[in-house]
């Protein structure tokens, strides 16, 4: 009985799964996080999951344990890090605090801005330089550097970031100071720039090392620690971590780059939304996670999400661009909005109705709750407007209050506005909704896609809920929701392949290549990425090398993505990078620059273990013939199309039988979250009891 | 209002987003790092008469003066180009200063959006392109005609045909014609792509046009403002500030009225317009004006025509900040915020505590020569200053206000140009004194690589006159121009810099808020200990003992 184990430590709750992966039956448990140590409740929970199951010899029967974790995240928004000294080039010791210089807010005079993570007196200038090139300008005083150490270890700093200019081209500097930190202070760790993110532009790339660094002591302790626990029990696999950019890693990988951790929870639902598209073979597919404060969503083409290498942490406003650390990772690109069930109406002095971004959160949560919240909420909307059940939130374990929510909604925005009940709650409904179309929209805009194409596939709380609404709103004309999305993030962990990524800078126009550099730094990476996951035992034959360039036209300064062949280039293959950054451009702007440059910026390469196929355990569709569905009866609900309440079907999710199929109006109630499918949509169950809704164009 | 506050709600906030959508496309297919990294340049939709409606926030807040100088120059070029004239996929281009943001390098594009045959909204987009030609990014010129090419509101498309001549004329006239061009086609691209958006919205929202739209916004947004100056006691209140100017000090003087119909700022009193560049058009006195009060007063309300209605501006014309043609205006930017200080000087005695104190002023600098590769070069790039201090924070280091033009990064300054940068650090003891202290300075020393000269455009304020402390709180530092470390050179003029020569450059610190004996004594020990503030500026200004931080140094 082969066991893969997938956990997934959020800051509320923490998601265990047991995959077994001979019956493809799934084990699902939540807890609430033990904030002080995040790992026992984890721990405590797979004891008990390994009880439930029966396992006996843990050396045997797991066969991978992969874990997700918001610790690097919370320690950074906490200031529970290490204390971190920051080793720079002398005269900019500022960059990680003047940042971009720029106001992230135009009128907001009482902008605030996180505070760097080291402060001044433990950033320290040295005496050395090179240039663009890579060329050694002045040679590193060695002497200063020294003495910059000892006054660290004075200040009994844990961890140091070195952060050199034009480290990318020439990394010695930086290596120089490492070898002086092992040789003199061996306690203390350190992150170098040139490792952690070599990418042009300084104060992105100060910014990732110095969050690297701040964090890199305490996730390695978070991760032996879990590790000797394990072992203790039993199990003999190393544990593999889930990074941001929808891989999984050996936990050696993640000690060097906690920044990689930073998005692993988020990530492991875009894989499981990945993996749900491979399995009805949807090439493009809208991953829509939708929470209690927050709706994420991301693109998804051919198994593939759509990543960046842009990501802020610790921001002062949750939502605004620029408020946050840099942090310059491979991330999967998931747009974030201040849209969830918790999110709350208010009435805003133009006398207009805001939904968001402030969040009743769980508790007090929404006014429904019955604990004390006053403020209507989406929650709120959902229940009047009958898509919720009182009696079956959380699979009936809890239960909500329809009359708070009415007095909520009537007393803070009904009266005011002048509307009566059931426009206040449809108005909530569409102004989420609309929140989050517009950013949906902005987000596939600067892809150059278009969603119509796509298939929406719902989970977390709210998505369900709201999908078919948003869906319609995009233009979308199929939406998935797959059963157990509650836990998908850590579902997400069992179906994703071991794999790393890299990046070097090489900034030069296409047609003054220096092939013999390029194809230098190409091979390195190749390399490092078939000797780390050589290590974590995958064999080098089923290692797929997918290798990227961030290209652009020469004097733009924004770049886009383009896709580069493998092995050794050739003049051949710059002609073909150059047709492919055409076609790539156009496919975005719709239009191409004849007669301009095209220069290279970023050279990446990801190496990919083999795809782990996720056989899940399928229900047989009994004796039933599709469309005796048992129903839970009907209730009010209120449709748009309907220009009001009328009378529709609920039915009970795990009731429904493979092959039924349900027209809407309708709605499906299931322990963590209900479906709500709008008139004119046509739902279809499928033999994991997977709903897939769509609506005739 | 005539929708319903859900509609207007929804309706609104897509007009924001088509706003933001296509400052993006701008951005990312834009050709000067001006545009690309330092995001100078704005994005906005305007109703069918030209009216403002909905401005991107944070794909284009570049500065108020490109904002709103469009916002403000739309509806004069549309008189020129009535509908009549006007069909589906054209696009005008133009930069005349006194219609538009003041100076020449910020180019407008203008477009109108048709639906069933009927004009029903403008996009528009501003830029700051790399070139304009003339004496380039200058302070020293004598008019506007010395400054740079100066386009009137012409077709640079005509119904999706480009009109080349136009094209040639720009580009035979700029020292880098493929920036400029590149720039140009991004902008008309993303005017484009806006407008395509706002049919997507009439036809989703059944709607034939945006009049009761555009009025309800230009409505509720005028009555919240309205709102907002009658909680203002009714009265008089004035500000001097005086400048460096460019060879003699000049002094503007803002008087505010607050009224029960609006409020009203008259710049009587102010200089007299100069023979060199930093004359500010009205448009721009106005814009620094507009956003200085919308940040007091409402600053979360989106910016539109019905922020401005209730606002009323005068200037005397032929002043500086009222210029007659031909004026020199092409460094405007250098003099904007005094204007910004003149109007939260006079605010500050009536609403104290939704004021900033006096900012830095921020250094752009331009340089152009000959590369490392022996082509041509110009290249423009800011430094920073100090913030000044909130009535409740400490002013931002390194950050200018009100503008809001970000920096370009060491790297790629380096890469793409062939200045070489030695320094560039927060000044210590420079942000002002007080209870919240001023922002620091930001300083940068730099050279040009190579061994031809280039020639470098000085264009600094704030070198005699530094940011002011409000309600008791200390003035921030001065700037500084100094070449090779010891010789101040003139803020203003152009000089040739030498193979070698060095240059230090600072906006100087922000001013702080209340007075500095009453700021936390264990808020002045971590700057004493960040080196940000000297134990002898604690000592003597903040009256602070430094034998703690003595304490700290033996430990």
């Amino acid at each position: 009985m082969p066991y893969q184990i997938g956990f997934d430590i959020g800051g509320t709750f923490t998601d265990v799964v047991f995959l077994n992966r001979d019956t493809g039956e799934l084990l699902l448990r939540k807890a609430l996080t033990t904030p002080k140590d995040p790992s026992q409740s984890a721990l405590n929970i797979i004891r008990k999951a390994i009880t439930d199951v029966g396992l006996v010899d843990l050396s045997q029967e797991i066969e991978s344990i992969i874990h997700g974790t918001t610790l690097v995240v919370n320690a950074i928004v906490e200031r529970r890090g290490s204390r971190t000294g920051l080793i720079t080039t002398k005269g900019f010791r500022d960059i990680i605090e003047a940042r971009k210089e720029k106001r992230y807010d135009l009128y907001d005079i009482f902008i605030e801005l996180p505070q760097p993570l080291v402060p001044r007196y433990l950033r320290r200038g040295v005496t050395e330089r090179s240039d663009e090139r890579g060329t050694i300008l002045q040679p590193l005083d060695l002497e200063e550097t020294d003495k910059i150490l000892k006054d660290f270890i004075k200040e009994k700093v844990e961890s140091i970031a070195v952060c050199f200019l034009h480290s990318y081209r020439n990394p010695r500097h930086e290596f120089f100071v490492r070898d002086l930190i092992c040789e003199k202070a061996p306690h203390i760790t350190v992150s170098l720039s040139s490792e952690v993110v070599p990418e042009i532009r300084e104060y992105e790339r100060f910014s990732t090392t110095v969050c690297n660094a701040y964090t890199q002591p305490i996730l390695a302790g978070y991760l032996s620690k879990i590790e000797g626990v394990l072992h203790d029990m039993g199990v003999q696999r190393d544990l593999t971590v889930m990074l941001s950019h929808g891989g999984i890693a050996s936990s050696e990988t993640a000690r060097r780059f906690p920044v990689r951790v930073m998005e692993s929870g988020p990530a492991g639902g875009v894989m499981a939304a990945s993996f749900y598209g491979k399995l009805k073979g949807w090439k493009r597919i809208v991953s829509f996670d939708m929470g209690g404060t927050t709706a994420k969503i991301c693109l998804v083409e051919d198994g593939k999400p759509m990543m960046t290498n842009d990501f802020e942490v610790a921001k002062i406003h949750r939502f605004k661009k620029g408020s946050g650390l840099a942090v310059k990772i491979s991330t999967v690109d998931m747009i974030e909005i201040g849209a969830g069930g918790g999110s709350i109406a208010t009435i805003d002095r133009l006398g207009l109705m805001k939904v968001g971004p402030a969040s009743a959160g769980a508790n007090p949560g929404p006014a429904c709750y019955g604990l004390g919240g006053n403020d209507p909420t989406v929650t709120d909307a959902d229940l009047i407007l009958g898509y919720l059940n009182e009696k079956y939130f959380l699979g009936g374990q809890m239960e909500l209050v329809h009359e708070r929510a009415k007095e909520a909604i009537e007393e803070k925005l009904g009266s005011p506005l002048g509307l009566n009940l059931a426009e206040v709650a449809w108005g909530i409904r569409r102004v989420v909704d609309e929140n989050m179309t517009n950013a949906a929209r902005m987000y596939a805009f600067e892809k150059g896609k278009d969603m119509k194409a796509y298939t929406l596939i719902a989970f977390g709380g709210a998505g369900p809920v709201h999908a078919c609404a948003l869906a319609r709103k995009l233009g979308i004309t199929r939406v998935f929701v797959p059963f157990g999305a509650g836990v998908a993030s850590a579902v997400g962990f069992l179906c994703t392949p071991l794999s790393i990524d890299f990046v070097r800078s090489y900034v030069t126009p296409l047609n003054q290549i220096d092939l013999e550099v390029l194809n230098r730094l190409l091979k390195e990476m190749d390399e490092e990425g078939f000797s780390i996951l050589g290590k974590a035992g995958i064999p080098k034959k089923d290692i797929e090398i997918h290798r990227k360039a961030e290209m652009r036209y020469l004097g733009q300064s924004h770049e886009i993505s383009v896709p580069i062949p493998a092995g050794t280039l050739s003049q051949e293959d710059l002609k073909v990078i150059h047709s492919t950054f055409e076609k790539e451009y156009e496919q975005i702007f719709s239009r191409t620059n004849p007669g301009y440059h095209i220069e290279a910026i970023n050279w990446r390469v990801l190496a990919r273990g083999p795809e782990l196929g996720l056989h899940l355990k399928s229900f047989d569709s009994r004796d039933g013939n599709g469309s005796d569905v048992i129903g839970k009866g009907r209730r009010s609900v209120y449709f748009e199309e309907f220009n009001g309440y009328d009378q529709v079907l609920v039915f009970d999710r795990c009731r429904l039988l493979p092959g039924s199929v349900l027209k809407g109006p309708a709605i499906i109630e299931d322990v963590e979250s209900t479906t709500v499918i709008g008139p004119g949509w046509t739902t279809e169950v499928d033999e994991f009891l997977n709903l897939t809704i769509e609506r005739e164009d | 209002m005539a929708l319903n506050p859900i509609d207007l709600e929804v309706i609104w906030n897509r007009l924001i987003f088509i706003a933001e959508e296509q400052g993006k496309a701008l951005y990312q297919g834009s050709f000067s790092t001006i545009i690309g990294e330092a995001e100078d340049f704005a994005s906005a939709i305007f109703d069918a008469k030209g009216n403002l409606l909905a401005q991107a926030q944070q794909n284009g807040g570049g500065t108020p003066a490109m904002l709103i100088g469009m916002a403000r120059g739309v509806k004069e070029i549309l008189r020129k180009f009535p509908a009549s004239n006007l069909v589906p996929g054209d696009c005008i281009i133009c930069n005349d200063p006194w219609l538009l943001s003041g100076h020449q390098p910020d180019i407008t594009v203008i477009a109108p959006v048709f639906y069933q045959g009927i004009i029903v909204a403008f996009t528009g987009t501003s830029a700051h392109v790399a070139d304009m030609g003339g004496r380039g990014f200058s302070a020293d010129c004598r008019d506007c005609f010395e400054e740079a090419l100066l386009i009137p509101p012409v077709k640079l498309f005509n119904g999706n045909i480009p009109n080349t001549v136009v094209f040639d004329f720009i580009e035979s006239n700029v020292r880098v014609p493929d920036q400029v061009r590149g720039d140009l086609l991004a902008q008309a691209s993303a005017n484009k792509i806006g407008g395509k958006k706002i049919e997507d919205l009439l036809e989703e929202f059944g709607l034939e046009n945006l009049f009761t739209v555009s009025e309800d916004i230009f409505q509720s947004s005028e009555q919240a403002l309205l709102q907002a100056i009658s909680n203002i006691p009714q009265g008089e209140y004035q500000k001097e500030v005086r400048l460096d100017g460019f060879d003699r000090e000049l002094k503007i003087i803002a008087t505010v009225r607050i009224r029960k119909s609006g409020l009203e700022v008259d710049f009587e009193g102010t200089s007299p317009q100069i023979d060199r560049g930093i004359n500010c058009t009205l448009n721009v006195s106005y814009a620094y004006v507009s956003h200085a009060v919308k940040s007091a007063l409402v600053p979360e309300i989106p910016n539109n025509e019905g922020i401005f209605r209730p606002l009323r501006i005068l200037a005397p014309e032929g002043s500086l900040l009222n210029p007659r043609r031909p004026a020199p205006v092409m460094s405007r930017d250098v003099v904007y915020t005094f204007i910004s200080a003149a109007v939260y000087g006079a605010l500050s005695q009536a609403v104290p505590s939704r004021v900033i104190a006096d900012s830095g002023s921020k250094a752009v600098t331009q340089i152009r020569g000959v590369n490392l590769q022996g082509k041509a070069f110009i290249y423009t790039f800011q430094v920073r200053c100090g913030m000044g201090a909130r009535p409740t924070l400490d002013g931002l280091s390194g950050t200018n206000y009100p503008g809001n033009v970000g920096s370009v990064p060491v790297e790629i300054i380096e890469t793409v140009s062939p200045i070489f940068m030695v320094k560039k650090e927060f000044v210590p003891d420079s942000g002002g004194p007080g209870k919240f202290r001023g922002g620091c300075d930001h300083e940068m020393t730099f050279r040009v690589r190579g061994d031809r000269p280039a020639l470098i455009s000085c264009r600094f304020e704030r070198i005699h006159h530094p940011a002011k402390g409000f309600l008791g709180g200390g003035d921030g530092s001065c700037g500084r121009v100094i070449l090779n470390g010891n010789a101040p050179l003139h803020a203003k003029k152009m000089y040739t810099l030498e193979p070698g020569d060095e240059i230090t450059v600072s906006g100087g610190g922000g001013g702080g808020f209340f007075p500095a004996v009453e700021r936390a004594p264990e808020l002045v020990l971590r700057d004493v200990i960040d080196g940000l503030v000297t134990v002898e500026q604690a000592e003597r200004d903040y009256k602070v003992s430094m034998r703690e931080y003595n304490d700290f140094k033996a430990h």
